[in-house]
Parts: C-alpha cells; structure tokens; sequence
C-alpha cells in the first residue's frame, strides 16, 4: 500500500521502452547508438520534402515521371532516396478526372522513407475505417470537396506495397524553377488529402 | 459517433507536425528499425504482430492518440522479442522496476537541490 503511484509522470510505455533497450543492449543484440541513428535520421533528414523532390522532379522532366510511374522506387533512388523500410512504391497520378488518397486500413502503413513518418489522424481508427466506406465525406470533411465526375480512387497500404499520390502540377507554373515548385507539394498533397495547389501570392 | 468530428479535430493538434510526440516513441521506432536491420525479425514480421495488436486494441475503443498507436507499436515489438527467448521470463519487470527506481532517485535529487556528485568522485 505504501508505494502507490510512486512515480505517475514517468508512463508505463516509456519504462517499458527503456527497459527493452536497456536489455537489447546488455545483450549486445542492439546499441544505443543504432537506435540514434535510426531516430536522427527520422528527425533531421526525412520528411515530406523528400516526397516533394520526387514529384516536383516528375513534373520537370516527363522521361523521370515515366520512371518514376513504372517503378517508384527505383526512380527514388536516382535521387538518393530510399531505404531498406520501403520494398514497392506504387506513386498513383491526380488527373482532372481522377483523385487518388492513401490509407492503411489494417494499421498505418506509409512510405516512411519518402515522407517521413505519418501524421497521427493517419493512424487513428475513424481515418482508417472511414475512408474507404466513404471516401468522399472524409474528404470533404478534410477540406477536398470533389465534383461528382471526378473519380476517388482509394488504395489500401497492404503487405508491402506503399503509395505516394502525385498531385496535377499547376497551370501557370512554367516559369518556377524546381526548387519553387518543391515548395507547393504538401504532405497532405502526397497523402491525398489535399488537392487543390495554391500558389504563392507573389505574383500580384 | 463522434468520429465526424474526431478527424476534423485530429487534424487541428498542433502535434500532427512533430515527427515524434513523446520521446520514448522515437526511441521505440528507432529500435523497431534498428533490430530490424540486425534481421532480428522482419519488418513483415512486425507489421503483422502490429495489426494483430491494433485489432486486439480496436475491439475495445478507438485509436485516436499517438500515444494510443504506439502503444500498440510498443506491444507488437515485445512480442516478437519475447518469442526469440532473449531474455528470461521475469527480466523485463525486474528491468523496468529499476528504470523507475533510478527515475525516482534522479528525482529525489533534484528535488532536494542535489547534483549526483558522490563524495568520493570530488575528492
């Protein structure tokens, strides 16, 4: 009785993970050290924008776009982008007919290496569940009212296929340079749950 | 259901940015990658053993927290570590007893304005 709730700001998960990693490394199975590198990598190298380079990039050069449709990692990799967490990346074009959005209905699979890690609504069970009985009412709900002649087309994130939505380059935008159009790519974009492209108001 | 407006509110949280919202599920992450690429299992292995523990988890309530997920995630990895026998039954709860003995020590020290500097290692 005398030792309830000793220490209630340490949560259980956190004594648990240290713990794991505490035994990993007595047992010489796991340093600490892998462990940083993994996590700084996540940290400071991988995020969204690397997903935009790779379609900002297709939207510059057509011969890479086919590449990069064909065969989506490996077109990755002739930027420098990948890893051993992605095996099949599937990238699925917006058309003026056709809307593409991801999902993992199982659990909360994402192109880690592409886009970073997934936001939290991704893995939340009403994302999950939702978007794949009505697609169209999650989307509006997320601010992407589509017209009824545009097709929706979901793709579930199963076994080891992953997917990266490349939105419509916008019109008016010949005259940006690459690293311009990087800008404009959101993850939301990538995701598929955002459409629209807005481009900055700079030009009036 | 509430679920209309559960996204909608997901979405608001400021923390939907951060790549890690607690550190403990960085460390986490980094050991699932890390013992992955050691071919201490594959990351099939773990995404299954991971929606295994999300049904599980979703047969009682929602997933609607990072904290709810990567509990799960959490779960899911202790499983399949325990499966390969690297440790004894009982070694993990004495582990983590001694992780919360040591946070209580740091804490009673700080508390009390002191810096763990033993006597002998000012002499």
């Amino acid at each position: 009785m005398g030792h309830k709730h000793a220490h209630p700001e340490k949560a259980w998960q956190a004594i648990r993970t240290e713990a794991i990693e505490s035994l990993l490394n007595e047992i010489n199975v796991l340093s600490s050290d892998d462990v940083d590198r993994v996590v700084k990598h996540y940290e400071e190298n991988v995020g969204p924008k690397t997903g935009a380079r790779v379609i900002a990039r297709a939207w510059v050069d057509p011969e890479f776009k086919k590449r990069l449709l064909a065969d989506g990692l490996a077109a990755c990799e002739e930027l420098g982008i990948g890893g051993p967490e992605t095996e099949l990346l599937h990238v699925v074009e917006n058309t003026s007919t056709v809307h593409n959005v991801v999902v993992c209905t199982l659990c909360s699979c994402y192109p880690w290496p592409i886009l970073g890690l997934p936001p939290v609504w991704y893995k939340s069970s009403a994302y999950r569940s939702r978007l794949v009985r009505e697609p169209r009412k999650v989307l509006s709900e997320m601010g992407v009212v589509l017209a009824d002649e545009i097709e929706v087309r979901v793709w579930d994130s199963v076994s080891e296929i992953r997917y990266l939505v490349m939105p419509e380059r916008p019109e008016n935008t010949e005259q940006l340079s690459e690293a311009e159009l990087i800008d404009l790519i959101s993850r939301d974009h990538m995701i598929g749950v955002a459409r629209d492209i807005t481009l900055n108001s700079q030009e009036n | 259901m509430q679920s209309d407006t559960l996204l909608t509110a997901l979405r608001q949280t400021g923390f939907e940015n951060l790549t890690f919202n607690t550190p403990w599920s960085a460390r986490l992450f980094g050991m699932t990658l890390a013992a992955s690429n050691k071919q201490l299992f594959t990351l099939q292995q773990f995404q299954t053993a991971l929606i295994d523990r999300i049904r599980e988890q979703e047969k009682d309530g929602c997933i609607t927290t990072d904290e709810d997920y990567y509990s799960c995630w959490l779960e899911a990895l202790q499983g399949l570590l325990e499966a390969k026998n690297l440790w004894q039954a009982d070694q993990l709860m004495k582990r983590e007893a001694e992780v919360v003995e040591a946070a209580h020590h740091r804490q009673e020290h700080q508390r009390q304005g002191q810096h763990i500097i033993r006597p002998e290692a000012v002499k």
